[in-house]
């Protein structure tokens, strides 16, 4: 190989491995800094927030959000064990969950009330429009408790989504006047999935370095001139992929 | 003692391995991305799986690696390999040509 091709080669792998590495660290900087920042301030539209197919970002989480649409009461879900403080409660208080269908045609997971599980199944069943304001929340982990509707044993975008003929955006919102439940603080301090893709992307990193190594190194020569080989295996494939 | 084809057969044997996982979990996370993007219909284990994917990706690398060093594959034949495992269905066919040119 000649040096302008060497040098080509060096340019090129260099290109990616820093393409690479950048995008490693950019997934590594997001698993282990947005868990940290603050709520943002303001009260913004849900759907500016969390649009459809996203997550809720983890620096959102907490944020004032408007909500404005159809909000359909008939299709209201109970989840038991909820209060209106935020405090943990037996299985006979409840919070209710309506879906607001939004002009986009999809709807958002919204609490809208909470108290005993029996008055709260009871309340009208009308469809109005609405314009509110609460708190943005992420979805909840699955339970593993199965439930008959119109119980819910957690509010799960995965699984509301089952449960209403709409497009959901990710998480729920609260009204204002009910304490959201506290989440959980970390096990860890990053992001598995940020974390996990910025380790995928620095090994390909190394991997790109070693391919790179393969084609600039020197070529071992034999005491007759040709290139060593391994006794026994294939000679070195060609560009077409024969020996 | 080993001879260095059966260092290659090895190698071998661990590439088609990875091959086969990595291209058969690969068809099946393009299914499940059909059935989310396609029909709306999101599998609970979509995120994970693509995390998994990744990984067992990365493990597949490394028996790619692993038997173009024993074999003395040209980079560029590496790339070519290594860039298959990520097109669904393709990753299997490599591995047949793989296995062919090296068990004939």
């Amino acid at each position: 190989m000649g040096w302008l091709s060497r040098v080509g080669l060096t340019a090129a792998a260099a290109a990616v491995i820093v393409a690479f590495l950048l995008l490693g660290r950019w997934q590594w900087l997001s698993a282990t800094e947005a868990r940290f920042e603050e709520p943002r301030v303001g009260v913004t539209p849900v759907q500016a927030i969390v649009p459809l197919e996203n997550y809720v970002p983890l620096d959102a989480i907490g944020s004032s959000v408007s909500v404005s649409g159809l909000l359909l009461s008939d299709l209201y879900r109970l989840v038991p064990e909820r209060s209106a403080s935020g405090a943990s409660a037996d299985s006979t208080s409840c919070w209710r969950v309506e879906p607001v269908l939004l002009d986009s045609g999809a709807a958002v997971p919204v609490v809208v009330a909470a108290g005993s599980c029996a008055g709260l199944a009871g309340k009208d069943d009308q469809r109005v429009v609405v314009e509110l304001t609460g708190i943005i929340q992420p979805s909840e982990p699955r339970s593993m408790s199965e439930q008959d509707a119109p119980v819910l044993a957690s509010i799960t975008t995965d699984v509301l989504v089952r449960e209403w003929p709409f497009q959901l955006h990710d998480g729920y919102v609260v009204v204002d006047g009910i304490t959201a439940l506290r989440p959980n603080p970390p096990a860890i301090g990053i992001d598995l999935r940020s974390g996990a893709y910025a380790l995928q992307w620095w090994f390909f990193a190394v991997f790109a370095a070693v391919i790179w190594w393969r084609a600039i190194r020197p070529v071992e020569v034999s005491v007759d001139g040709t290139p060593a080989t391994v006794s026994g295996a294939p000679e070195p494939a060609t560009e077409e992929g024969r020996p | 003692m080993s001879t260095a084809a059966d260092v290659v057969s090895g190698a071998l044997l661990r590439y088609r391995v990875m091959a086969w996982i990595t291209g058969a979990f690969l068809v099946v996370m393009t299914a499940a991305l059909i059935a989310k993007y396609g029909f709306a219909n999101e599998t609970s284990w979509y995120a994970a799986g693509w995390q998994i994917h990744g990984f067992l990706y990365a493990v597949y690398l490394l028996a790619v690696l692993d038997i173009a060093v024993r074999a003395r594959w040209q980079p560029l034949r590496i790339v070519l390999i290594a860039l298959a495992g990520t097109v669904p269905v393709v990753g299997l066919w490599a591995e047949r040509v793989v296995t062919r040119d090296l068990t004939r």
